[in-house]
């Protein structure tokens, strides 16, 4: 088999996606080869057999400010979610999986449990569950499922808890997204909840407020204090 | 040929028009927002080495570099556009792409001078 050696942006493919044009002999044949782009597409055409979700006439008209970027910001963080990811995909795995086996997993035996990689002034470490961070400090989690076949995570919000990924586990990978640590002093707080079917938003929330650890549900809730001051 | 034209329009602008309002929302905040679901939800062209570390130099410079500094690098470095690509979405030249991404890493290198002890 031969390897892609054309490399296509997101943007590419998107705009392949989107003419709704069978792709040129070159795309084609880089789509076939390549798994990567391949998921890609496949996560596209999934997007598109969605519902567009009808915005009701009262929330379309803001007066107030806070609600003005509203519409957008589903929009901004698909944005997001495309450009971020396959962050750790490689560079996590390139230099740093020594580091990660050699740390393990914390928990009991057999259950589900998550791992945090701390990537800091171009270093990658495994969290070892006490070190505060620092403000620019870039995390990705890594699961071990366990007998779980989803993974939600969630982070707090004003009245309960926001759900920022839901999906299969994965084999080894981290999860698909990175957080940035922000300059705003206290803690931070992360909601990993592992199940074995898909929890709908409110299930999710709901494992996260009692960490809810059951046969079918398991949930960790990591905290993360901060260094705000730290060079 | 039409269609494709029409795609890479639309998509330009949704390009566009997401990155500065994710550049609104994180200047407000001051806060990266993570994301999102989906597995290797990106084409092969994110390096994700080079993209980590854009995220993490722009989380640091984000309240003292110039808005279409942080959108190049948002689009060239996070989201892996090409350069043409990256002058198509933001509708300058390419070598405008390159003077702008020539700025940031200067701006990156002095900050990291800076830190570093």
């Amino acid at each position: 088999m031969k390897a892609p050696d054309h490399r296509y942006s997101t943007f590419a493919l998107d705009v392949h996606w989107a003419s709704k044009l069978p792709p040129d002999a070159e795309m084609a044949e880089h789509i076939e080869e390549c798994a990567r782009c391949r998921s890609y597409i496949d996560g596209l055409r999934v997007l598109g057999a969605l519902p567009i979700p009808v915005v009701p006439a009262a929330a379309v008209a803001p007066p107030k400010r806070t609600m003005r970027h509203r519409p957008w910001l589903l929009a901004a963080a698909g944005l997001v979610a495309i450009a971020g990811a396959a962050l750790w995909k490689r560079g996590l795995d390139r230099g740093h999986r020594d580091d990660a086996e050699k740390a393990g997993y914390v928990a009991t035996k057999s259950a589900p449990a998550a791992q945090v990689l701390v990537r800091r002034a171009g270093q990658t470490s495994v969290w070892d569950g006490r070190s505060p961070l620092r403000p620019g400090d870039a995390l990705a989690v890594r699961v071990a499922c366990e007998s779980m076949r989803r993974v939600s995570i969630l982070v707090p919000s004003a009245a309960s808890w926001t759900r920022l990924s839901e999906g299969a586990c994965p084999a080894q990978e981290p999860l698909p997204f990175t957080l940035v640590v922000d300059a705003q002093p206290g803690e931070e707080r992360l909601a990993v909840v592992f199940s074995r079917t898909a929890l709908d938003d409110a299930a999710a929330r709901r494992a996260s407020d009692r960490t809810t650890r059951s046969a079918d549900v398991w949930t960790l809730v990591l905290v993360f204090a901060k260094s705000i001051g730290a060079p | 040929m039409a269609a494709q034209d029409d795609a890479r329009v639309v998509m330009a602008w949704l390009y566009r028009t997401c990155t500065r309002v994710a550049i609104d929302v994180l200047r407000d905040r001051r806060r990266s927002v993570p994301l999102s679901p989906g597995d290797q939800a990106s084409g092969c062209g994110v390096d994700a080495e080079v993209a980590l570390e854009a995220r993490s130099t722009l989380a640091r410079m984000f309240t003292s570099t110039p808005d279409d500094e942080i959108e190049v690098a948002i689009l060239c470095r996070v989201d892996g556009l090409t350069h043409p690509e990256a002058a198509e979405v933001m509708g300058v030249s390419e070598r405008t792409v390159r003077r702008l991404l020539d700025r940031f890493d200067t701006r990156a290198r002095a900050v990291e001078k800076e830190e570093s002890p």
